[in-house]
């Protein structure tokens, strides 16, 4: 029972997570957030061994972006009070939320690895690292969709013309820089997965004899 | 009757329905397309009233019948077999496109470019998944997707990536040519998004619910490219 208690930390810090993002209605770091959230409680009911470390450094760098991104990298703090550009803030958040996404892709292979009985080798874990962290892309850009734009769902469907909040190229230029990020991140650890002979299992981080 | 004698007939069976099934797809489908493009030729398609210029409706009929006729052309010269399921999605969708262009759907129906990417990402989606089933099938046995959740979760996150990659492409034309040509401003991008995300996820469910009848291996089995492995299954290979 006493080897679960790390596993509950990582919920409980990915719970506060999703509760300042609630807090200030920032769609997308409520979406990461709650992926810390599903990824923590999974490792909770299927993860063994030192596993817990890779959800407790995923869920803690959840909530520091969140932090970071509710408060002093806040669109509010940083065009609106006229610190920078709206492209400069562009390329803070997007560094801010590649981040916490690189770590949840980290989670996300234990996880599925312990939840499903996959082994990830350099392939896996390196090839699809940054196709991973892309998907994650899109339900950040959904919440942030409905929760800060008005009338969102009735625009999808047609009814209403919704107000544009953000730049198109805002969300390209975020798109991209994450995209980037991703791309180093995934050769990075097929490198490193090459060169250890490292597998994601079941039981956590193997070396393949 | 020998038992590999019975299964060299099924699979020949097989082959024969196959290409049959590929004549008759590359007979009807760019005649059916065809003949939209006299039915725009002729003045009477309601795109035109919409507001598309009738050069452009008439390229796009030519451009999808020789699409059209791509697939099962290959069937034929023994390039490529694909599942049914994934050829009835992939040829749905290609139908919904040029029957809702040259009906002005797009300028008519203010839903319907979301409705589009839906089906379309789900397209996607299903190639995806069929990849990943190959990937199983090719991979040493260190590494695997693991069970039927294991597959679908990859699908969907995957299947999810595609809808940001296509988004960034039309973003990007915009930023270079300076023209609101792709993505009409924000909302418009997340908008697509969201359609994205939905068909994402509705053909992870459809592949949760195909992979309940048969496992990864065997929809691999299905997926063959080169004539080598088209004719070993076909032929009693297998």
């Amino acid at each position: 029972m006493r080897d679960r208690v790390p596993y509950f930390l990582s919920v409980m810090i990915a719970a506060a997570s999703v509760a300042a993002g609630i807090w200030k209605q920032d769609g997308p770091m409520i979406a990461l957030s709650a992926m810390a959230f599903i990824l923590s409680a999974v490792s909770l009911a299927y993860c063994r061994g030192d596993s817990w470390r890779i959800f407790v450094i995923a869920s803690v760098t959840v909530l520091i972006c969140t932090l970071i991104m509710v408060t002093a990298a806040s669109h509010q703090t940083l065009v609106d009070e006229g610190t920078m550009s709206e492209y400069t803030w562009t390329y803070v958040a997007a560094l801010v939320r590649g981040v916490a996404i690189i770590s949840l892709i980290l989670a996300f292979y234990f996880a599925t690895a312990a939840a499903f009985k996959a082994s990830y080798n350099w392939v896996s874990a390196g090839g699809l690292a940054w196709l991973i962290g892309m998907g994650m892309q899109v339900p950040m850009f959904v919440l942030m969709f409905m929760i800060e734009v008005p009338g969102a769902i009735d625009s999808v469907i047609g009814n209403e013309p919704a107000v544009d909040i953000v730049s198109n190229a805002s969300i390209v230029i975020g798109m991209l820089i994450n995209l980037a990020m991703f791309m180093a991140f995934s050769l990075y650890m097929g490198r490193v997965f090459v060169k250890r002979r490292w597998l994601i299992t079941a039981n956590g981080l193997e070396v393949r004899r | 009757m020998n038992p590999a004698t019975e299964e060299e007939g099924s699979q020949t069976k097989i082959d024969r329905r196959e290409r049959k099934v590929a004549w008759a797809m590359l007979i009807a489908c760019p005649l059916s397309v065809m003949l939209l493009f006299v039915y725009v030729t002729l003045g009477y398609a309601q795109g035109l009233t919409a507001g598309h210029p009738m050069e452009y409706l008439q390229m796009s009929c030519i451009l999808w019948a020789v699409i059209m006729a791509v697939l099962p052309a290959f069937r034929l010269m023994r390039m490529i077999s694909l599942p049914y399921w994934f050829i009835i999605l992939l040829y749905a969708d290609m139908y919904m496109y040029i029957l809702s262009l040259t009906h002005g759907f797009y300028f008519d129906l203010p839903w319907w470019a979301n409705f589009t990417h839906v089906i379309s990402s789900m397209v996607v989606t299903a190639i995806v998944f069929m990849a990943l089933c190959l990937m199983e099938k090719h991979s040493p046995s260190h590494n695997t997707l693991g069970s039927r959740g294991g597959i679908t979760t990859v699908l969907l996150m995957i299947g999810l990536c595609f809808g940001a990659v296509w988004e960034i492409m039309e973003g990007f034309t915009d930023i270079i040519t300076q023209v609101d040509y792709m993505s009409y401003g924000s909302v418009h991008t997340l908008g697509n998004l969201f359609a994205d995300a939905l068909g994402a996820v509705l053909m992870t469910m459809i592949a949760w619910v195909i992979m309940g009848r048969q496992s990864a291996k065997q929809i691999a089995s299905k997926v063959r490219i080169g004539s080598k492995n088209i004719d070993k299954h076909t032929h009693g290979g297998y």
